[in-house]
């Protein structure tokens, strides 16, 4: 636990770009909005939950599609 | 839009990194057990469904040469289909920029660094694929020129040193089971590697122009040359193991594992090792690159801005998308191929459709 949250410590500095952000206004609305999946997926990860999460989301729409084709082609 | 242009040449090298970067190493493992020994067939089906995306895809590059996939969007449909059309193939460029990462780092931790954590070997990737795609375009093209001849140096050593294992009559029966595991290994083809065809769209514009030359015949040429590695790499995989290799998940790992010669040249796995970082880090670092120009162009904003964060997204994405390599697997031969084909592939044919009737309505009305 310690170790994860102090690699997300390390992420958070090494990933955010602040030279970026300050730049522009609209640049620090867009970070703020990427922000909230990267805090979300990055809670997940350092608390072991099992959120939902994008390839849930992709089976949710497309993998009774997906199986049937795959049970079609297999012998 | 960018400044920095590359010539016809490194925009070739980087398509071919693209293309066989990550697939040299992760694409023969679902394919032999998908189609057995079919599998090289079923590659080079995949391959040619690869040879019509690229069709669509230059023949929107050649109508809109300045401009990157999301701008032949919006100038074909309009602002908001743009959106409605890039934003699903963002997550799209997501789901498997993460799933390149966990495979890597899963071959890790399952074959040579078995204490290691996974985000270790993830965040190692991320990063350093991070600072390579956030200097740019040509720094890449002129980088990578040099890892795609440790790569393929690698790999042709990989196919020829095992000569002595080799068994031509593993290569039959051929297709034991008729023609649906074929298709059924076309299928997985078509979602990786050949769909991220479409993904290259967006920095296809970078290429400086030529006077009375196409990049058309250098990408085609790219994309042959792609077929013919891969197949031989599958071909090679069965000659030596037979019927086992169906089991393998890295076959060329067992591959280098067989090489002995005179007990001196031996064990050289960790080579092999060093060719799937290679590969794997140069798509990361493309991939990367390809999702910030998605976002900074859809949002209308300067480039370059988003790949650390994009980065750690991916970072996250892949340490919790899944708790096995089983699910990886699933995921990569089942839903893979659905999520690019009704994210990437329909959409992509509609826009060449509705561009090339307006630009025939165009001519009619002058």
């Amino acid at each position: 636990m310690t170790e994860k949250i102090i690699i997300l410590f390390i992420i958070a500095f090494l990933y955010f770009d602040f030279k970026a952000i300050k730049k522009e206004k609209k640049l620090k609305r867009i970070y703020l909005v990427l922000s909230v999946p990267a805090v979300y997926l990055g809670y997940s990860f350092v608390f072991g939950k099992n959120l939902p999460n994008l390839d849930e989301l992709f089976y949710f729409l497309f993998g009774p599609i997906a199986e049937t084709v795959i049970s079609w082609l297999k012998v | 839009m960018h400044e920095g242009k590359i010539s016809y040449w490194q925009m070739a090298v980087l398509f071919q990194v693209y293309m066989t970067g990550s697939a040299l190493i992760n694409i023969q493992g679902p394919l032999l057990a998908a189609a057995q020994n079919a599998a090289w067939i079923s590659l080079l089906l995949a391959n040619l469904i690869g040879f019509i995306i690229l069709y669509l895809v230059l023949n929107l590059h050649n109508q809109f040469p300045n401009e990157c996939y999301v701008n032949q969007v919006r100038i074909t449909l309009g602002n908001i289909w743009a959106y409605v059309f890039i934003l699903p193939l963002i997550l799209v460029i997501l789901y498997i920029t993460s799933n390149i990462v966990y495979g890597m780092g899963q071959y890790f931790t399952t074959s040579m660094m078995r204490e290691t954590p996974l985000f270790i070997f993830h965040l190692l990737i991320l990063l350093t694929a991070g600072l390579t795609a956030k200097a740019g375009i040509e720094v890449m093209a002129r980088m990578f020129h040099l890892l795609m001849y440790i790569l393929l140096f690698i790999v042709v050593i990989m196919l020829i040193l095992p000569f002595n294992v080799y068994d031509f009559s593993n290569l039959l029966p051929f297709a034991p089971l008729g023609f649906k595991p074929i298709l059924n290994g076309m299928y997985i083809g078509f979602g990786f590697p050949y769909m991220d065809i479409l993904f290259f769209a967006m920095i296809l514009y970078l290429v400086k122009p030529k006077q009375g030359q196409t990049i058309n015949k250098w990408l085609y040429l790219g994309l042959f040359i792609n077929g013919i590695i891969l197949s031989l790499t599958i071909i090679c995989s069965i000659l030596s193991l037979g019927s086992l290799v169906f089991l393998k998940k890295f076959p060329l790992h067992v591959l280098a594992q067989l090489i002995s010669i005179g007990e001196i040249i031996e064990r050289i796995e960790a080579i092999f090792g060093i060719a799937l970082i290679l590969g794997s880090f140069m798509k990361i670092a493309l991939l990367l690159f390809i999702l910030d120009q998605a976002l900074s162009t859809l949002l209308k904003v300067k480039h370059l801005n988003f790949i650390y964060i994009i980065a750690s997204i991916v970072l996250f994405l892949s340490l919790t998308m899944y708790k096995n390599e089983i699910e990886l697997g699933e995921s990569g031969s089942v839903m893979q191929t659905a999520v690019t084909f009704f994210f990437g592939f329909l959409p992509l044919l509609l826009v060449v459709v509705i561009s090339k009737v307006k630009k025939r309505n165009r001519k009619q009305m002058a």
